[in-house]
């Protein structure tokens, strides 16, 4: 009877950690970044320029309890660098959440495969350097 | 009058404080969901069956985070959303149509979250405005299309409603009490409080899964 007392308070905190466990992820302030996006939708500037600077500081982290960077924020850098014309960084980033997130790996591959197809298209574009 | 206004309060602090309820849904049945024990969620483009039409855009940048700290792999929403209308499959109610184990295929997921927003939208009335936020989750398998989970959440947000005595529900109070003005409503924390409550509520929420370590499988008193 005491043990079972003992437990119902653990029982209370556990259903309460749901709402205040801290994240798991290094998130910068992703959905605020997206919601202003979507609302000037002709605009990824200023969410090229929010998540170069989350990803300048963590990759320059030097405490080791950093959270990982969340899932998906390394592909959606690399995909604002391809629709930039950085195909070869954006690769680079494909790569980086294909290596935290295996899970990506199907996606990555693909998108992968297509900036490399645009890079090499546009270097010859650009003339003489095939 | 005052009866009504209280009735309402008390309704209200039911809908806000979903995470700290004692469970009220104890036969919610994961078995499906245990069995396929999903690694990664693609969260496809919203069906908006609300009023406003900007709606499925604004959603999707609330979705990620409550959904990723459950502790799975979610897809990169804004991307897979620009991707999948450069394929042209800019229509929600097509994609939410189509083969889940088809479309789950192409980028490698086990699962697919299809949502639609059924409220999002103000009611003006003399004394107070109410604004309504409703969203449907299903979740599907991957590799059998099969339904694995799925959640109903509603929020009605009177800005009247003031101190309940409860500290956690003053605290969510007090971040949605900017939400309601009669010039323009903003949702946004009343959609980042019901994703938030749909995956974590107790007995109808998303088990933890497998990037949750501690609690991964080891969380079947809750779900």
């Amino acid at each position: 009877m005491i043990k079972q007392l003992l437990l119902l308070p653990g029982l209370g905190l556990l259903l309460l950690s749901g709402c205040t466990s801290p994240y798991l992820y290094t998130w910068g302030k992703y959905d605020q970044w997206l919601y202003e996006n979507y609302k000037n939708p002709k605009n990824d500037e200023e969410l090229y320029v929010d998540l170069t600077a989350l990803i300048t500081k963590y990759e320059s982290r030097k405490k080791p309890e950093t959270k990982p960077m969340a899932p998906g924020l390394y592909a959606e850098y690399g995909f604002l660098l391809m629709r930039r014309g950085e195909n070869a960084r954006a690769i680079k980033y494909y790569n980086k959440e294909k290596a935290l997130w295996p899970e990506s790996a199907v996606f990555m591959d693909s998108m992968i495969q297509v900036a490399q197809i645009a890079d090499k298209s546009s270097a010859k574009t650009s003339g003489g350097q095939q | 009058m005052k009866m009504l206004h209280s009735i309402v309060a008390g309704i209200l602090l039911l809908s806000l404080t979903g995470c700290v309820l004692p469970p009220t849904e104890s036969d919610y049945d994961y078995t499906a969901f245990r069995a396929a024990d999903p690694r990664s969620i693609l969260i496809v483009p919203v069906v908006n069956n609300s009023v406003d039409v900007d709606a499925s855009d604004y959603f999707l940048s609330a979705i990620s985070q409550p959904v990723a700290e459950r502790g799975y792999y979610v897809f990169p929403v804004n991307m897979v959303k620009r991707v999948m209308e450069e394929d042209g499959l800019s229509d929600a109610n097509m994609v939410h149509s189509a083969d889940p184990t088809r479309l789950a295929a192409l980028f490698g997921a086990d699962s697919v979250l299809y949502i639609s927003i059924e409220r999002w939208d103000a009611q003006y009335a003399v004394v107070s405005t109410s604004v309504t936020v409703e969203f449907n989750y299903i979740l599907r398998d991957g590799h059998t299309g099969l339904e694995l989970w799925s959640s109903d959440q509603k929020i009605v947000y009177t800005p009247e409603s003031t101190s309940s005595g409860n500290l956690i529900a003053d605290l969510v109070i007090a971040a949605v009490q900017a939400a309601a003005t009669k010039a323009k409503p903003n949702y946004m924390p009343l959609a980042r409080q019901a994703n938030g409550a749909a995956v974590v509520e107790t007995h109808h929420g998303l088990p933890a899964g497998p990037y949750r370590i501690n609690e991964y499988k080891l969380d079947t008193d809750r779900f």
